[in-house]
């Protein structure tokens, strides 16, 4: 079966380049591709909501709408779409706005069209990809700070459980979800589960930050 | 305060005996005793040093006199009471007194005492001669010998016994001075005068059988000679001797207390101290002329005197035994008081005097006559007189006089018989009427051609007549209800009228009179005329002076120059000063120096109040006035003001109102100088002049602080508080009782030095911090500012190093992989040799893998490029990212990372970079060579520095081992180890495994 993707970037080379090695492959079908956020967002407009894309490969640096914003805004209309982040350079900081606005996950541009696709089936079938130990390293840092402005709704849905703590914090030690899934004695699939639950809580925690800042400054 | 003056008149007893002349001036005695501040009131001696103190030395110590205070003096040699006796100035003005311990010296200029000859005695009796031509000074002392002294060293010359002088132990002298040949002429209690000749050193004896008291010199070669009852005049020249006066002594009295001392006053009189007064012998008509007996209110009581001294300005001094010290001002104003007498009333109404005579009618006492020199003559009872009280006497002819009584009565009074003719029917049949006024008249005015004019109510009357036996009188003109008080006759011969409105005046029998026009209408008193032929209109209330064109001059009343307002009679005399009678007393003007003069009974008036038509000036030019007590006369050129000009000398200083504490004495200090917060100064002063210390003036005034002098009158105290910092000089200037200004000034230059705040090297020593401290701060800033910009180029040099090792590392890595890339690729676009298919895909395959890695590289330069600092954390994260990725390749091998980074260092971007390519070239060894299945990683982070292993459980290596393949590889990492100030530790252990540990230094 076809996955139907959307690719943004704003280099022509690269989105060239992705989509022969993508069309190539058998299994990921294009529906289109956008030069940036704005350019993607007003492409999205014109697909029926039962025709969209799985996932969409995002860059990040792009003109006119970047791809964290562009990732933002979409994932507050259409919450069906995953987002895979595409980046040159591994810029953590960047890549973790970029999940807490709703992505679930990165890739090298240079990386091989196995490594793609593999990517591109872990999110849409296991809702998440691995976390690099710096991006694990944040999520937890993120997600055990205690707010005192929090209600215990927004606890309730913020913060980790004590598995997922524990999975976090064996990413952050570099191991593997196989070696984590070893280690705690369960399956590797249930460690999948959870780090994309931990995606879910990242999400969350950047649409209350938004409402936050929105009832602030009385948007809302 | 002032010492409190007490005059006491003292009546003068007359001395028996020949030729005595009746003294006729009433001598005023100023006192002063305990009271007033003197030590004790038995004097032994009084003396004046140059800057003109008066020391006087009593029974209970010395003290110091300025003419207010007696002030102790305490730094004597023996202690204040050692005071025995004698006490001398000399020539230079230092004083010399005698006391228990022997003699001492006062030295003016130093203000000290010098100890001159030490020698105890109890006597008395030592006499300081006085100075011989050469400046030595001789003593007496007759247990010790005479005494030679040299008045400037204070040493003494020689001393020796009195062997040969007739004088013995015994002996008591009685007096000594020195002679202008160099002669001591000594008396002492044998017979005889001894005489010392210096020159020759020899004495002599004379006057064997004469009891000598006292010797004095009369003139250079005239000796007067006291003996108990005698005087005698002894020549030196031929040694005659006169017997020349009596003074009366008691016989029963120890011969030498007849006479104790001797004095000469200011007129080379000698005043002769004996315990029954004092006798004055006048040096001109050598006699005695007064006696003073007695300085007490009883008359029959004598005083002992002591010693007589006369002072700087002519005042004598009397110091008496047990009743203190007198003051016989100086008086240079002859006033004659005439005598007058003690029962009935002295009230003087009318003077007339001739060449002979002095005629005063009295109110309601008749009339006295004295003759021209001062003696009572007769008396004219005054109910021998048609009314009682005599009101004016004028004469007509030389012996017969008109005289005007109470009751308008006019009377003839013939001063040869002394019968008076009553003129009432004369009055009765020429002015008819009655009178009205109750207030009688006062004036006869005379004049030239008629006998004079008399006042009756407001009628003015002439009295002619062709003798005193046929009188005539005319009225001639009324006043309208104006009552006549005085006329004048000037000399263009203006008759002048004053009633109690105005004055009038006409110039000839016929005229119209003319209507003075004064500013207020008031009572006249007395018209008079100057010198300069202005009229002077005396009136109750001041007097108005016009000129010839009737313009009016001057007005002089108690705001303007007068003592008093109430003018009684004014006279002009020769030398053009008017002089004016009043109720307190006699005033003079003098036109040169447009000013009046004051004097009162302290002058020597018998009263301060004066009376109406009480005047005459005689032919002579002597004036009579009379007032309540009596007449006085004078010749105006006889009446003197004091000619000795003060020295004003500074008594007392108080600092902050405390005695100042100085070295030296109050009148020698010029300059003071005191810090900011001593600046509360007070002055006393004195003018040190005697004559009537209550009377001098004073001014003053602090250079600097007042603009002009302040008049203090005769307060004699200056203070002067919260004197601000600076320069000052306080002066100050004195007049004598008689307001004759001493134009000699003492300063004293003040000094008062600012807080050291306010000093100007303070102030400046400020600026100076001031204007370092914006130096500084300027300075600062600057290099604060040069040093910013410095770091700004030290940043940019720090950043360009770390570009150059950055692009290096590139080089170094990235630049090592694409040439190794490149010469792969070569190597399969030129093959050297065939390759087969597999050989060529594997080959490919690699390079595919080693493409990739250069992108890895490169993004491993970049990520440290692109931060300023870089975390344990961040590290640490990056470092799992490559093994993680490298774990794909060899996926056999596990992972343990052990990380404790709690203190999270920073490292900057080329550390962290070289650092990350140490491990990576150590784990990539680990993962390649040593065939290990684990791999341990472990980073720790202690005390700011960072510690890093990496191990696996493989082979290991020996160092000839790594030599042979990778040794450039170990070199690398301990190249870039030293790069980064770290040591690299590797233990290869052969069969266990490898450790690299690399570690910050």
């Amino acid at each position: 079966m076809s996955y139907q993707i959307a690719i943004v970037d704003d280099s022509r080379q690269q989105l060239q380049s992705l989509k022969e090695k993508l069309n190539y492959a058998g299994e990921i079908t294009i529906l289109f591709t956008a030069s940036n956020g704005a350019d993607y967002l007003d492409q999205l407009k014109k697909w029926d909501r039962s025709n969209l894309p799985l996932v969409v490969l995002m860059d990040i640096d792009m003109p006119v709408m970047d791809g964290i914003e562009a990732v933002r805004n979409a994932t507050t209309i259409y919450d069906s779409i995953a987002y895979i982040m595409l980046t040159v350079f591994d810029d953590d900081e960047k890549l973790f706005s970029a999940i807490q606005a709703g992505a679930s996950g990165y890739l090298l541009k240079e990386d091989g069209i196995g490594s793609l696709i593999e990517s591109i089936k872990e999110v849409i079938e296991k809702e998440g990809a691995p976390m690099s130990p710096s991006i694990a390293r944040k999520a937890l840092k993120l997600l055990t700070t205690a707010n005192i402005n929090t209600s215990p709704i927004e606890k309730a849905t913020n913060t980790l459980s004590e598995r997922e703590m524990e999975i976090l914090k064996g990413l952050v030690d570099g191991l593997d979800f196989r070696q984590i899934a070893a280690e705690l004695f369960i399956s590797s699939n249930t460690v999948r589960k959870h780090i994309s639950n931990i995606y879910t809580k990242l999400h969350v925690t950047s649409k209350v930050q938004a409402v936050k800042i929105a009832m602030k400054n009385k948007w809302v | 305060m002032p010492g409190i003056l007490r005059t006491i008149f003292i009546l003068l007893c007359f001395l028996t005996g020949a030729a005595g002349l009746w003294g006729q001036d009433a001598m005023h005695f100023d006192s002063y005793g305990v009271d007033d501040g003197l030590l004790q009131s038995t004097i032994w001696g009084i003396a004046q040093d140059r800057n003109g103190f008066l020391w006087i030395s009593t029974s209970d110590g010395m003290c110091k006199f300025d003419g207010y205070d007696f002030v102790p003096c305490d730094n004597v040699p023996g202690g204040r009471k050692s005071i025995s006796g004698w006490i001398s100035s000399d020539s230079k003005g230092n004083i010399w007194f005698k006391h228990y311990l022997g003699l001492s010296k006062y030295d003016v200029t130093s203000d000290t005492i010098v100890k001159i000859f030490q020698y105890q005695t109890r006597r008395s009796d030592d006499v300081v001669f006085g100075e011989d031509s050469k400046g030595n000074m001789w003593a007496g002392l007759v247990e010790a010998g005479m005494l030679k002294i040299d008045n400037t060293s204070n040493k003494i010359i020689r001393t020796f016994p009195f062997n040969d002088s007739f004088i013995t132990p015994s002996s008591r002298l009685n007096s000594g001075f020195v002679d202008k040949k160099d002669r001591i002429w000594i008396t002492q209690s044998r017979k005889g005068l001894v005489c010392y000749d210096i020159p020759s050193g020899k004495f002599r004896k004379y006057l064997d059988t004469i009891t000598t008291l006292s010797v004095t010199a009369l003139n250079d070669s005239v000796l007067l000679v006291g003996s108990t009852n005698q005087l005698y005049l002894f020549n030196t020249c031929n040694f005659h001797i006169f017997f020349i006066d009596q003074i009366n002594m008691p016989t029963d009295l120890k011969m030498h207390e007849a006479i104790v001392s001797t004095c000469k006053d200011m007129h080379n009189n000698i005043w002769l101290c004996t315990v029954r007064g004092v006798y004055i012998f006048d040096a001109q008509k050598l006699r005695i002329t007064s006696h003073i007996a007695s300085f007490s209110d009883d008359v029959r009581n004598y005083s002992k005197i002591q010693n007589a001294f006369c002072d700087q300005s002519g005042n004598m001094w009397i110091g008496t035994d047990g009743d203190g010290l007198k003051k016989l001002p100086n008086n240079t104003k002859k006033f004659h008081n005439y005598p007058h007498r003690t029962e009935g009333g002295n009230m003087v109404k009318a003077i007339d005097a001739d060449s002979s005579n002095v005629y005063v009618g009295y109110f309601d006492n008749g009339i006295d006559v004295y003759d021209r020199s001062g003696r009572r003559v007769r008396h004219i009872d005054k109910r021998r007189l048609p009314g009682l009280s005599v009101y004016a006497l004028s004469d007509i002819d030389g012996t017969n006089k008109l005289m005007l009584l109470d009751r308008e009565r006019l009377a003839i009074f013939n001063s040869k018989t002394d019968v008076v003719t009553d003129l009432q029917k004369v009055m009765e049949r020429d002015i008819p009427g009655e009178v009205h006024e109750k207030e009688n008249h006062t004036f006869i005015v005379r004049s030239r051609k008629h006998f004079g004019y008399v006042g009756r109510d407001d009628r003015l009357i002439r009295i002619d007549g062709s003798s005193a036996g046929n009188i005539r009188l005319t009225e001639v003109h009324t006043f309208n209800n104006e009552l006549l008080r005085c006329a004048f006759i000037s000399s263009s011969g203006r008759l002048y009228v004053g009633t109690t409105l105005d004055f009038y005046y006409q110039d000839n029998e016929e005229g119209s009179w003319i209507k003075g026009q004064l500013p207020a209408a008031t009572w006249v008193k007395n018209i008079a005329e100057d010198k300069e032929g202005n009229i002077w209109v005396g009136t109750i209330e001041g007097i108005f002076v016009y000129g010839p064109d009737q313009k009016l001059l001057q007005y002089f009343n108690e705001k303007n120059q007068l003592k008093n307002n109430f003018i009684y009679e004014m006279a002009c005399d020769d030398k053009g000063r008017m002089w004016i009678s009043h109720n307190k007393g006699l005033s003079v003007y003098e036109p040169r120096s447009k000013s009046f003069h004051h004097y009162t009974k302290e002058d020597g008036l018998p009263s301060n109040e004066f009376n109406t038509g009480a005047f005459f000036k005689a032919a002579d030019g002597e004036f009579f006035f009379g007032g309540i007590n009596g007449i006085v006369s004078f010749y105006p050129d006889e009446i003197i003001n004091n000619p000795v000009l003060p020295t004003v000398q500074i008594t007392k200083i108080k600092l902050l109102d405390e005695p100042l504490q100085a070295d030296s004495a109050f009148w020698q200090i010029n300059a003071l100088a005191f810090p900011y917060n001593k600046n509360i100064l007070s002055f006393e002063f004195s003018a040190l002049e005697f004559t009537n210390s209550n009377r001098n003036q004073y001014a003053y005034m602090m250079e600097g602080i007042d603009p002009e002098w302040i008049q203090s009158g005769n307060k004699r105290f200056a203070r002067y508080s919260n004197m601000p910092p600076g320069h000052y000089a306080f002066k100050v200037k004195a007049s004598n009782n008689d307001g004759v200004w001493s134009p000699k000034e003492k300063t004293i230059y003040i000094t008062i030095t600012p807080p050291y705040w306010q000093q100007s090297w303070f102030v400046a020593l400020y600026l100076l911090a001031g204007v370092s401290l914006v130096a500084a701060i300027v300075f600062l800033f600057q290099r604060a500012r040069f040093k910013k910009k410095l770091r700004a180029i030290e940043l940019q040099q720090k950043i360009q190093n770390e570009r150059e090792r950055i692009s290096r590392d590139l080089h170094d890595s990235v630049g090592a992989q694409l040439s190794l890339i490149s010469n792969n690729i070569e190597w399969i676009a030129y093959p050297l040799k065939e390759f087969t298919e597999t050989e060529r895909a594997e080959k490919l395959k690699s390079l595919n893998q080693k493409s990739r890695e250069v992108i890895s590289t490169l993004r491993e330069s970049i990520w440290a490029l692109n931060k300023e600092a870089i975390t344990m954390e961040e590290f640490s994260d990056k470092l799992k990212s490559f093994i993680q990725k490298q774990l794909q390749l060899y996926t056999h091998i596990k992972l343990q990372y052990k990380e404790d980074i709690s203190q999270n260092l920073v490292l900057g971007p080329n550390e962290a970079l070289n650092l990350f390519r140490i491990c990576q070239e150590g784990i990539s060894n680990s993962l390649k060579y040593s065939d290990a299945s684990i791999l341990q990683v472990a980073i720790t982070t202690t005390e700011g520095k960072y510690r890093v292993a990496i191990s696996d459980n493989g082979k290991g290596f020996t160092m000839s081992d790594r030599n042979a393949l990778e040794g450039h590889g170990l070199d690398n990492m301990k190249h870039r180890a030293g790069e980064i100030d770290s040591t690299l530790e590797i233990i290869p252990v052969v069969g266990t495994g490898t450790t690299f540990i690399i570690s910050k230094n």
